[in-house]
């Protein structure tokens, strides 16, 4: 589980306005969020542009250049795209708290599931994780969880470091058995409205 | 597309003024306070009412249940305007928010060139906040419907929406598990705003 940091001493003279207050998700394992996934691929941030839903507001539709794909339809080289719930559009923003944020030229893996249709990060940035490489150049990842990401359960939630090679057999392993590891989600009326 | 944060990044935790007090306990502030009291509208379309532990009006009053505790804002009636559009007014509705998420704050409006002293802090005015509440799950709340409910485990709507309109009124996460604010909640797990909560609230000068 994230811990806070506490800052030590008296009351902080100036406090940062952070991403925002927060939002809520259910802490679940890497198995179940590629589970729910209809895309887990590794890429480049090539693009990054705020767009208005007509019912859910600012977003921001960011366009990935694919170089590893875990599961999904896609293929090296493709681009994904998907949503993240706030943006910037027209001089106006807005701050889903929990929610990730990329630059371009980034390299991220990214879970994207689906949304009646709309592709989205999956659970605003529990589903966003940050690229390193050893000198090798064997990449691992880190959970890149932002401030104010509020996780909603009460199973430890993995951080990482995560190898690309582990990360993949466990994507896979997910795919071969479709059953969740949390029993809320096993509840199929529970979710899948 | 990268968030624009003038102000920072770091999730900073207050203490509140009797630490050394061992009852004293952790809260945390975004940095944000409302200038003055304000209203928050509900729009109760599009919540999916089938399979819920709870009635629709329980639904309805679950979610403004959680504004009434907050000082710095108000319950003022329902609305037709959607949530997350910055259109001057602070609205709570329904969306389905997919997979993973239950619930969202967006800020919207805050004053991002200055800060105004508040306490031994310098706080940001908050304009306007919205909250979405997922569709894609089974909700059942405090007034009514139990955890379990015959249709199975839920989460309690009454404490998820106290807790995004803690993040409305300028708090976020502490790590003292029993307070609202804990980024963490089981399953049928029901919590109201506590001690922590009223320091923070506090802190924020309301």
């Amino acid at each position: 589980m994230r811990k806070l940091r506490i800052a030590q001493g008296a009351v902080v003279a100036v406090l940062a306005v952070t991403a925002a207050a927060a939002s809520t998700v259910i802490g679940l394992s890497v198995e179940d969020q590629a589970r729910l996934s209809q895309r887990v691929v590794v890429g480049h941030v090539v693009k990054q542009r705020g767009v208005e839903h007509p019912m859910l507001g600012i977003e921001t539709e960011v366009t990935l250049q694919v170089t590893d794909v875990l599961k999904g339809d896609v293929r090296r080289g493709d681009r994904v795209v998907f949503h993240t719930r706030g943006g910037e559009l027209d001089g106006e923003i807005s701050e889903a708290v929990g929610e990730a944020s990329f630059r371009n030229g980034q390299r991220a893996l990214v879970f994207v599931e689906s949304v009646e249709g709309r592709p989205y990060l999956l659970g605003l940035s529990m589903g966003a994780w940050d690229v390193q490489e050893d000198r090798s150049g064997n990449a691992s990842f880190r959970r890149a969880v932002r401030d104010g990401l509020e996780v909603y359960g009460g199973d430890e939630v993995e951080m990482g470091p995560i190898s690309l090679r582990d990360m993949r057999a466990r994507v896979s392993w997910a795919e071969r058995r479709p059953e969740f590891d949390h029993p809320l989600l096993r509840d199929a009326a529970i979710r899948g409205r | 597309m990268r968030r624009n944060r003038i102000l920072g990044s770091a999730c900073v935790v207050a203490i509140g003024a009797a630490l050394a007090a061992p009852d004293a306990r952790a809260y945390c502030l975004t940095g944000v306070r409302w200038p003055a009291q304000a209203d928050v509208f509900y729009n109760g379309n599009g919540k999916v009412t089938t399979g819920q532990c709870i009635s629709a009006s329980q639904m309805d009053s679950a979610v403004t249940s959680g504004i009434t505790p907050w000082s710095a804002i108000r319950y003022a009636g329902t609305t037709s305007k959607t949530a997350n559009k910055r259109d001057g007014q602070n609205t709570v509705g329904w969306a389905n928010l997919g997979g993973q998420t239950l619930g969202i704050t967006n800020y919207l409006k805050y004053d991002r060139t200055r800060t105004v002293p508040c306490g031994g802090n310098l706080l940001a005015n908050l304009y306007e906040a919205d909250v979405r509440h997922t569709t894609a799950y089974r909700w059942t709340s405090g007034g009514g419907g139990g955890c379990p409910c015959a249709a199975g485990p839920a989460f309690y709507l009454n404490a998820v929406s106290a807790h995004e309109f803690g993040h409305v009124i300028g708090l976020c996460h502490t790590n003292t598990p029993s307070s609202l604010m804990y980024p963490s909640f089981g399953v049928c797990e029901n919590k109201n705003k506590g001690s922590d909560e009223n320091a923070g609230e506090n802190a924020t000068c309301w």
